[in-house]
């Protein structure tokens, strides 16, 4: 069928001839070596598009024929072979290139379809526009050009032509779903779906059927065929953001799911094949929770291929500014107003800050100014007053989703969803203003008193989201409560002000 | 689905027989040979020969066993010596050609020999290497079983 033929670089007769019996039958031409010098020889005489290799040869390391390999031919696609219990060779194939790896023993529909994706994505990339941009330029709808992002940029350049799983990492707000989207729009599987899922914020008996979906009848509510995320990705791209947030009992799922690429529906008797780049994202240190037995050790083996990193906002530099002015043209148009820049002042502000909530606080600063203020100039007095009263602005109650002006806060017969900045405000209020824990507290209290504790409840939530930087898995740790249950009152509170409910940490622009 | 030990254990008047109704588990193969369903998934071993084909049958298996054999001998040369590095090489291996065949106890084995070998407890590697070369032994002499058919007769 194809032309030229599969390479396979394998010394262990056996399961040479398994993998080619598995090859041939699904019509695929293959060229067999049995050591590095044999795969040398073979990959120069038929130049293959998939090579699938050993790492360990009797003559030499698989990594440095791979080497060879990617230097001679950059679009070749090598699918490393490894044992499990060598998992860390192949993550480390990865890193140098592979576009996947198959870990023993695998079976022969796992075979075909790996070799299958790896054709489809080198044939993809051959199509795809060639790329007029350094691979440091900002991908997506990243802003700033910082070294620190730079590097991010160029990881997510390289990354993305092959199926390894990435692993980001980040502060809450640093851009951790966009990071995720750069990575599936510069990929082959750009074409095909981005389908993210936090898990962080779904309950855990329901996570199941969320990722590998159910049938009808399979369990009291299943009322119809669900499709999971994972087969919703199919063809494309799987972002699990809050990965460390997984069920343990999921994990081994999950697990099973990146081993066979296979789902079963919660009630369905026969597993389905899927093809799905996995991305996945924390703001915890995976290590952490590993070491903490949250977190499977095989399952971050698995999925920590290549880790990418956000920086913090404050370790930016100028991005800061950049990121700042280019917001603020935008939401000037969207919301008719005639901001042209900041003033030195505020640029001052911005810079010093060191903004806990990362890119989502500076975005939700910004937004907050252009909508409660005319311009031209963003001035000091349009700016939440935690914002420049702390220095560095390391106050513990800066999260910037609202300005604290007195004159702002939101009072009168808008009702409480309208009404987060006095709340922020009122519980908040005494960490930005110095005042000793006894009397602050009070003038909390005084604050919400005459107010419903349904709205005191509300105001309470989002305030503590806010603090967390967006982050309600970990307002709800905060508030002793599932993260479930205020995505549900979240949800309540949207309906009844007829808003949608505001999208969570994973937002982060 | 054809089993492959119907082929080489058919019955006498040709109608197939799977491998649990005859052949390892009759009283004269007992001795000689291990019960197939300890050792190996019969479905999924099937399944590789159906897959396979007749023709090349006799080839794979005869691969198995040099391969596997080989492996017996390297393993017990690296255990013997205390060679941790050679012990991980052929462990490495033999995870894969076990798990591949199906040979789930062999590469469950061979996984812990494995991990044994990289953090190079020589003790563990000692008991574990013996306990895995049995294992070998016994696959190695199944796979002969069925690479000779003739033998059963």
């Amino acid at each position: 069928m194809s032309s030229p033929p599969i390479l396979i670089v394998e010394d262990t007769q056996s399961l040479s001839l398994f993998y080619t019996a598995t090859l041939r039958k699904a019509h695929y031409e293959v060229e067999l070596a049995q050591s590095y010098a044999e795969g040398q020889a073979a990959f120069g005489r038929i130049a293959p598009r998939v090579v699938l290799m050993d790492l360990k040869l009797p003559d030499g390391s698989g990594m440095d024929l791979m080497a060879e390999f990617l230097l001679k031919c950059p679009e070749t696609r090598v699918i490393v072979i490894t044992a499990d219990g060598s998992i860390s060779n192949a993550v480390e194939a990865m890193r140098a290139g592979a576009h996947e790896f198959l870990v023993k023993p695998f079976d022969d529909r796992r075979l075909v379809q790996a070799v299958s994706n790896a054709l489809c994505a080198r044939e993809a990339a051959a199509h795809l526009p060639a790329r007029d941009l350094p691979a440091t330029a900002p991908p997506g709808a990243f802003i700033g050009t910082s070294e620190a992002m730079r590097t991010v940029y160029a990881r997510i350049h390289s990354v993305a032509r092959s199926m390894a799983t990435v692993f980001i990492t980040g502060e809450s707000g640093t851009g951790k779903e966009l990071c995720a989207q750069a990575v599936h729009r510069s990929s082959p599987r750009a074409k095909g779906p981005f389908i993210a899922l936090n898990c962080g914020a779904i309950p855990s008996d329901l996570m199941e059927s969320e990722v590998f979906g159910h049938v009808k009848g399979s369990f009291t509510g299943a009322i119809a065929d669900k499709q999971g995320a994972a087969a919703a990705a199919d063809g494309g791209t799987l972002f699990l953001d809050e990965i460390c947030e997984m069920d343990m009992a999921l994990q081994t799922k999950l697990l099973r799911f990146l081993q066979t690429a296979t789902i079963q529906p919660v009630g369905a008797t026969r597993p389905r094949k899927v093809d799905v780049r996995i991305l996945c994202a924390t703001n915890r240190d995976p290590q952490d929770a590993m070491r903490a037995g949250r977190f499977r050790e095989d399952l971050y083996y698995r999925l920590h291929v290549v880790p990418i990193h956000l920086p913090p906002l404050r370790d930016r530099g100028a991005d800061i500014l950049e990121i700042a002015e280019k917001t603020l043209a935008t939401y000037a148009m969207e919301e008719g107003k005639t901001f042209t820049g900041l003033d030195e002042e505020v640029r001052a502000i911005f810079a010093q800050h060191s903004w806990p909530g990362n890119v989502r606080q500076l975005l939700n600063t910004i937004r907050n100014v252009v909508v409660l203020n005319e311009g031209p100039l963003v001035t000091r007095a349009m700016l939440p007053t935690d914002l420049y009263r702390a220095p560095g602005g390391n106050t513990g109650s800066d999260t910037g989703t609202t300005p604290r002006h007195d004159s702002q806060r939101a009072t009168g017969p808008q009702g409480p969803a309208r009404d987060v900045a006095g709340a922020d405000h009122a519980v908040s209020g005494h960490a930005a203003s110095g005042q000793s824990g006894a009397t602050s507290g009070q003038q909390a209290i005084d604050a919400l008193t005459g107010r419903s504790l349904a709205e005191v409840e509300q105001m309470l939530i989002e305030s503590t989201i806010a603090r967390c930087g967006g982050s309600v898995p970990r307002a709800a740790h905060i508030l002793d409560v599932a993260p479930s249950t205020i995505y549900r009152k979240r949800d309540t509170w949207a309906h009844r002000n007829d808003t949608p409910p505001r999208k969570d940490v994973t937002a982060a622009k | 689905m054809t089993s492959v030990f119907s082929i080489w254990t058919g019955g006498r008047d040709g109608s197939p027989r799977s491998h649990l109704e005859t052949g390892l588990s009759g009283p004269s193969a007992a001795l000689a040979r291990p019960d197939a369903a300890e050792l190996i998934e019969t479905q999924k071993f099937n399944e590789i020969m159906d897959m396979i084909g007749p023709r090349g049958r006799k080839e794979f298996l005869n691969c198995l066993v040099r391969d596997l054999s080989d492996l017996a001998e390297s393993l017990d040369r690296a255990i013997t010596a205390h060679d941790a590095d050679e012990a991980q090489r052929k462990t490495h291996i033999l995870i894969g050609l076990a798990g591949t065949v199906g040979a789930g106890p062999l590469r469950d084995m061979a996984l812990a020999l494995h991990r044994n070998a990289a953090a190079e407890v020589a003790r563990g590697l000692t008991s574990r290497g013996a306990q895995t070369l049995a294992e070998l032994d016994r696959l190695i002499r199944f796979f002969k079983g069925a690479a000779e058919p003739e033998r059963l007769a």
